[in-house]
């Protein structure tokens, strides 16, 4: 009886957990405290002066503060060194979507790569 | 004995003006959050360059048609606020960021006196003029950055509110228009004694 209840909650316990959130992993790393429901990117590059530009899309689980931040690669999967790639902090709303948009910046970038996380610590080394 | 004594008390206070020293630490340019201060600092410069090269990135107006890059000068950036600031942190952290971009070469014959100068080696025969800049061969600018730093204070339910607007404009120097315009705000809330000059 006992062992067929434990069975029974673990069971419950086991539906009731979150799935685990799935996305690209060769274009996006996120930190596990970061809560969202889901999250893509869309990327075009510019016919008129080959500048790649990309738009993550996704939705927030909770209201919370986090900080992204995209690198750059170019064809040889080399990182292309901008001072655009600085952690921004944002803010996102439970339930809502969020949209942000960035511009290669220059026409080497081939690939790209969104960080997230919700601490980057304080800056002390 | 005496003698001792003082050479002992005289260890004993370096000794200990040394385990009072503060320490100095490093910040990580990278993800610095450390406190911010009232007044504007480098991280305000780096936030408000990069919004804007952003900007100029995704409108795309600094595409030259041909793909080739504009030559860029970097004209007057006003500084309108009441603290002693280098407009260069500004206009640096831009042109570096444009000039990786490959979208734009800049001329520096303003603030580099000796372009002008290596002019006069011309007379010399003490140079090989084989390095020496032919007339008529100085790259012309065709864009021009300039631009403005305004503050603006406010003391609202006690606390101050520092409101600093960066304004940035890229004009073509062939016919006058503007090709680009930026604006980035920085808002501050500080104690009402905070000093931001």
């Amino acid at each position: 009886m006992n062992r067929k209840f434990i069975f029974g909650a673990l069971l419950l316990i086991w539906s009731c957990a979150a799935a685990p959130l799935e996305y690209d992993h060769t274009k996006f790393s996120i930190t596990p405290d970061v809560k969202l429901l889901s999250i893509n990117s869309n990327s075009v590059v510019r016919e008129r002066d080959g500048q790649m530009s990309v738009q993550v899309s996704g939705l927030s689980k909770t209201n919370q503060s986090i900080y992204n931040k995209i690198e750059w690669f170019d064809v040889n999967g080399m990182k292309i060194s901008t001072s655009l790639a600085q952690w921004k902090k944002v803010n996102l709303r439970k339930n809502s979507e969020f949209l942000w948009n960035f511009t290669a910046p220059s026409k080497r970038a081939a690939t790209y790569r969104v960080y997230i996380t919700d601490d980057i610590g304080n800056g002390i080394i | 004995m005496k003698k001792y004594i003082n050479v002992f008390l005289s260890f004993a206070v370096v000794l200990m003006l040394n385990a009072c020293a503060a320490d100095t630490q490093l910040i990580d340019n990278e993800n610095d959050t450390t406190q911010r201060a009232a007044a504007l600092e480098g991280r305000d410069f780096e936030s408000a360059s990069n919004a804007m090269i952003q900007d100029m990135l995704d409108m795309g107006t600094l595409s030259k048609p041909n793909g080739q890059p504009y030559i860029l000068v970097i004209s007057r950036i006003e500084n309108d606020t009441m603290q002693r600031i280098d407009v260069d942190e500004l206009s640096k952290s831009i042109r570096i960021a444009l000039m990786k971009s490959g979208k734009v070469r800049v001329t520096a014959f303003q603030e580099d006196s000796m372009v002008m100068a290596s002019s006069q080696l011309r007379q010399s025969k003490e140079f090989n003029q084989a390095n020496v800049r032919k007339s008529g061969s100085l790259a012309a600018p065709e864009l021009s950055l300039s631009g403005k730093i305004t503050q603006r204070e406010f003391i609202v339910s006690g606390k101050k509110r520092i409101e600093y607007r960066f304004s940035l404009s890229i004009t073509d120097l062939r016919n006058g228009l503007t090709i680009w315009e930026g604006e980035e705000k920085i808002k501050k809330l500080a104690d009402k004694n905070a000093v931001t000059w």
